[in-house]
């Protein structure tokens, strides 16, 4: 069993992840966001029960509802939020938003809009930690929808072929956009394609935080031994539209309601309590506090100015 | 049949023009005197009405670009059909579309035969007008008779020998000069620099000094004089002559008046040379350029006639009323033309002495500089005057040194001893 | 390796570049496939996996994406990864990465990518539409990338070690039909060669060919020819497609006052259409004429030889065509 202060702060990163996130979506539907909001409702325990088992040296190349991941390790909710807001001061300066908000300074790899493109670019940030001979690991994430993409199956192949340290996590939320799961592949599952490149794969309660946080650090040590990549199926359910501005009517209201009762983060507060490492005070403290911060970080962030041109073509290049 | 409007001639010794702004756009209907486009010639520009009526059917001389007159530079006349229309429809062109040939590839040798003359690039045209080159004298070697720049080169080349074979091509009188070399493009300009483009007296400004120094061997000289006469004269004439002409009578009008006499005593040094003819043309007459400043931006120099026909008090009338047109911008071109000699003024801005650019195709220049009370010998003793230095560059081709100390030898002692009284009316 | 006595062909001295840059860095590796055990399908990289090991020359699976992905991965955290596509024609399997991982990636958020792209691109070889392609037009016109393509055996490798030095992603064009076909005398110079530098190989003074890769041999025997004829073609190796170096350009039409583009992509939107554009930007008033393109036909490039001469330009047709620009 996992340890008091790791669960709690697993929990605490969970509940910010929650909070920061229904903040934006009252910021999107105010009209303070540029464009679309996307968010990992009930993806909160796959984004920090995955990152929590990582070091600062190991890298990190999510997607867009692993906001948990990039809070884990220590990305500010207002950059998350000027990302969205086109600010100046968002990780990129405003040149590219939304959820394109890695920072490589916490070796978080920044994602771009096809996906699973992350998936071979963590390949390679996985050779590089294998080259220049530490143990780190590369941990890649995407979803149901994109593993049907040529890059997913590619990835994969390279990874185990030249058995890199990499942990590839599919999301498996059920939807890909307006796509349900029966339409994205024929097969019974995620984890059993991990046989056909030669690395073990691995199907986790994905709102479970502790039992994806138990697949994720055997596979980090897999990795880390040198015994090569595997794969990791965390199964939950997309709660919100594909984005915000989805009312994702496809979905049956059965699936909704279904999956309505397994909270991620309630679900990890509820842990807590039973094993006595919070009671329920504290954990309904630390709900507010999420929620109290990401207030404060909204304030924050609609103050920051707005990106200007600046030397535009002279940033195209590095020096 | 279309009409073929022409380049105009806008003054006697206009022989290009640039087109600065078409008025109309091709496609438009033109009634006759519909004002058609703007043309500028060395300073002057001019609104040109249209001689014809029908439709702006082309445009062959794009804004911006020089022209010899009688240039073709746009049709006009009855609609014409689709095909040729589109043709004419595109935008101001560098050549004179061929109105058959819709299709842009590149095929000169599929132009009707003898249009190849019609095609002048932008680079022969910048030789020709640049060189005085007329372009009808010459017999293209491109396809279908076209001028390429290697033809224009030649020419050029041509103008600058001795007269063999064949006429030479209408050049200035400084025939004798070799062509000018390539320009070289300088360094774009980077995040420091401001590029400010160069209006168009700034580059006929450029080009007639370039060519001045080119032609002319440029030699200076220099006279002091000791403007005490002048200055008691100004002192007690000067609220009478304010309130009567309604301006101040300056220096400038004496030496004016001064520098006619000693023209007149100095004929060559009121010459043009013709190095063609091989002779100078000795005017009997004074036609004073007076260099005007416009605010920095630029030079003019209209031209007083006959000035030598003038009294100090109608001098100094006539330059006060070219200073004003200059800077009021109402001069022609005529008023700018057919000066023997030029007075250039710096001197109430300042500086000791200048050796200004002589103003083709007179054989000299003269500069009245700053006036500064200085010490000075009057027989034995010292005494504090009005002192300047009268700047004088002459054509060495024309005249020698001697003639030119002797002149303003001339010029200086008319300033210090004529009776400046007398010429105003002595004052009861 | 390169031959003791006598010549560097073009091929050898680009695999001298190659060991000399992983031998002074040593975050150079090589990634491709059949580049390790094979030596490279061109051979081009014999040699590599004995003197390197395999940490540093790695035989990839056939997934063009996958390793162009995993490059750009590398390069992110700092190493300097040379990919090999066997055929330029192949590095369309991985445009997605290309374009939206590594071309975007410093601009978007600081990072470079310093990854060098090589391929063998061009026809002539009779090896048919998918072996033979040209692909500069497609990356020319994505911010990001820079594009070299070396005409001879110095500048393949003076401009693959700056590739190779350079924080940008470089695509590095090598002209599979002049590998072998071209020698020069030992020994090869290995100073970089600057990034964004035409060359003036051939100085002339009544039209300005402008041209890259095979063009510039082609251009200089058509410039010897017309020398005869009493023209002076003037030939200018663009060397680096991007970024264009538009001031030796400029220098020489305006000298000139002609200019004939040359390359064997196809015409419609070939790079020509990019320096036809610029020359006419930047030279007009000094222009004798048109700025006339000579490209390859708006076709694949057919295998049979016949039909493969047709499709791509030579000699006669660009002797002609210079002879028609600098007289009519």
């Amino acid at each position: 069993m996992v340890e008091r202060d790791l669960a709690v702060r697993m929990f605490e990163v969970m509940a910010l992840m929650r909070a920061v996130e229904d903040r934006m979506v009252s910021m999107y539907r105010q009209g303070e966001l540029l464009g679309s909001l996307y968010t990992g409702h009930w993806h909160e325990a796959i984004a920090v029960g995955t990152a929590a088992a990582l070091r600062p040296a190991d890298v990190l190349a999510p997607l867009h509802r692993d906001l948990g991941a990039h809070l884990w390790r220590g990305l500010e909710p207002w950059q998350v939020m000027a990302s969205f807001m086109g600010k100046a001061t968002s990780p990129t300066g405003g040149r590219d938003g939304t959820l394109h908000y890695g920072r490589l300074d916490l070796n978080i790899i920044n994602p771009v809009s096809h996906i699973p493109n992350n998936y071979p670019v963590a390949t390679g940030a996985a050779f590089a930690l294998k080259y220049r001979g530490t143990d780190g690991v590369a941990m890649a994430y995407c979803g149901d929808g994109a593993t049907s993409r040529g890059d997913f199956h590619e990835a994969l192949n390279l990874a185990a072929v030249q058995s890199l340290p990499c942990v590839f996590i599919v999301e498996n939320n059920q939807y890909a956009y307006s796509t349900p799961l029966a339409l994205t592949t024929a097969a019974a599952d995620f984890a059993s394609k991990a046989v056909a490149y030669g690395m073990p794969g691995a199907r986790v309660d994905g709102v479970d935080v502790f039992a994806v946080h138990e697949a994720a650090v055997a596979a980090v040590a897999r990795a880390r031994a040198g015994d090569g990549p595997s794969l990791i199926e965390a199964v939950t359910m997309r709660m919100h539209g594909h984005a915000e501005h989805d009312p994702a009517e496809y979905v049956p209201s059965e699936l909704h309601e279904t999956w309505a009762k397994r909270d991620p983060v309630e679900e990890c507060g509820a842990r807590l309590i039973e094993l006595g490492y919070l009671g329920a005070d504290g954990v309904a403290a630390v709900r507010e506090q999420a929620r109290t911060i990401a207030l404060e970080h909204r304030s924050k962030a609609l103050e920051m100015p707005m990106a200007e041109p600046d030397d535009e073509e002279g940033r195209v290049y590095a020096r | 049949m279309a009409d073929v409007f022409k380049m105009p001639k806008l003054g006697e010794t206009v022989t290009t023009g640039t087109v600065t702004r078409w008025l109309l756009a091709v496609g438009d209907p033109v009634a006759f005197d519909d004002p058609l486009l703007e043309v500028a010639t060395d300073k002057v520009d001019s609104e040109i009405p249209s001689p014809y009526s029908g439709v702006l059917l082309e445009i062959m001389v794009p804004e911006g670009e020089t022209v010899e007159v009688g240039a073709a530079l746009a049709r006009i006349g009855a609609p014409e059909e689709p095909g040729r229309a589109s043709a004419a429809a595109a935008a101001p062109g560098p050549a004179p579309a061929d109105a058959q040939s819709v299709r842009p590839l590149p095929v000169p040798s599929a132009a009707p035969a003898g249009n190849g003359r019609a095609r002048l690039s932008p680079i022969v045209r910048q030789l020709a007008a640049r060189h005085g080159i007329d372009l009808a004298a010459i017999q293209g070697s491109g396809a279908t008779g076209r001028i390429r720049r290697e033809d224009v080169e030649a020419a050029i080349a041509r103008a600058a020998a001795p007269p063999a074979a064949a006429p030479p091509a209408a050049a200035p009188p400084a025939a004798a000069i070799p062509p000018v070399p390539p320009v070289t493009v300088p360094a774009p300009p980077g995040p420091r620099d401001e590029a400010q483009p160069l209006s168009r007296m700034r580059l006929t400004i450029g080009e007639r000094m370039v060519e001045s120094l080119r032609i002319a061997p440029h030699v200076w000289t220099s006279v002091e004089v000791d403007l005490q006469a002048v200055e008691e004269v100004r002192r007690r004439h000067k609220e009478r002559f304010r309130r009567e002409e309604g301006s101040s009578l300056t220096y400038l009008a004496f030496v004016a008046r001064a520098a006619c006499d000693a023209l007149r005593a100095f004929p060559v040094v009121n010459s043009s040379l013709d190095m063609q003819a091989k002779t100078r043309v000795l005017h009997h007459y004074v036609n004073l350029g007076i260099a005007v400043d416009l605010s920095e931006q630029g030079l003019v120099v209209p031209v007083i006639r006959d000035a030598d026909g003038l009294n100090l008090r109608g001098l100094a009338r006539a330059i006060r009323a070219a200073a004003d047109k200059a800077n009021g911008g109402t001069f022609t071109p005529d008023d700018l033309a057919g000066s023997t000699f030029t007075i250039t003024n710096p001197g109430p801005f300042g500086g000791y002495a200048s050796a200004p650019i002589i103003n083709q195709p007179n054989s000299a220049i003269l500069s009245v500089n700053a006036v500064s009370r200085r010490p000075t010998a009057v027989g034995d003793a010292v005494a504090v005057h009005p002192m300047t230095i009268l700047g004088f560059s002459y054509d060495h081709r024309a005249f020698d040194g001697v003639t030119a100390s002797r002149f303003l030898s001339h010029l200086r002692d008319a300033l210090q001893d004529r009776d400046w009284a007398a010429e105003l009316g002595r004052i009861p | 390796m390169p031959a003791e006595t006598g010549g560097v062909s073009y091929l050898e001295a680009i695999t001298e570049a190659l060991v000399s840059e992983m031998e002074a860095d040593p975050d150079v590796f090589l990634i491709g496939e059949d580049v390790g055990q094979f030596g490279g399908a061109f051979k081009v990289t014999r040699g590599l996996l004995d003197r390197f090991g395999p940490r540093r020359v790695v035989d990839s699976p056939i997934a063009e994406s996958g390793f162009t992905g995993l490059a750009c991965g590398a390069a992110l955290m700092g190493l300097r990864p040379v990919v090999e596509f066997q055929f330029a024609d192949f590095i369309s399997c991985a445009f997605d990465q290309i374009i939206n991982n590594c071309s975007k990636q410093h601009y978007r958020t600081g990072s470079p990518i310093p990854v060098t792209f090589r391929a063998p691109f061009g026809a002539r070889l009779r090896a048919g539409p998918t072996h033979s392609q040209s692909v500069e037009a497609y990356f020319a016109h994505i911010p990001g990338l820079k594009i070299v393509t070396p005409a001879t055996p110095q500048d393949a490798a003076g401009l693959l070690i700056s590739a190779i030095r350079d924080n940008n992603p470089v695509l590095y064009l090598e002209s599979k039909y002049l590998y072998r076909r071209i020698e020069v005398p030992g020994p090869l110079s290995l100073d970089p060669v600057p990034i964004g530098s035409a060359k003036v190989v051939r100085e002339g003074t009544t039209v300005s060919l402008l041209t890259y890769s095979v063009g510039v041999h082609q251009g200089l025997q058509a410039a010897e020819q017309l020398a005869g004829e009493g023209i002076s073609v003037e030939v200018v190796d663009l060397r680096t497609l991007v970024p264009l170096d538009v001031v030796t350009i400029a220098a020489s039409v305006n000298k000139t006052s002609r200019a004939v583009v040359l390359h064997e992509d196809a015409r419609r939107l070939g790079y020509g259409a990019e320096i036809a554009a610029t020359v006419q930007e930047e030279c007009f008033w000094r222009l004798d004429g048109p700025v006339v393109r000579i490209a390859g036909k708006n076709t694949p490039i057919p295998t049979s030889p016949a039909l493969e001469d047709a499709a791509v330009p030579q000699l006669p047709e660009i002797v002609s065509t210079l002879r028609r620009v600098a007289t009519t």
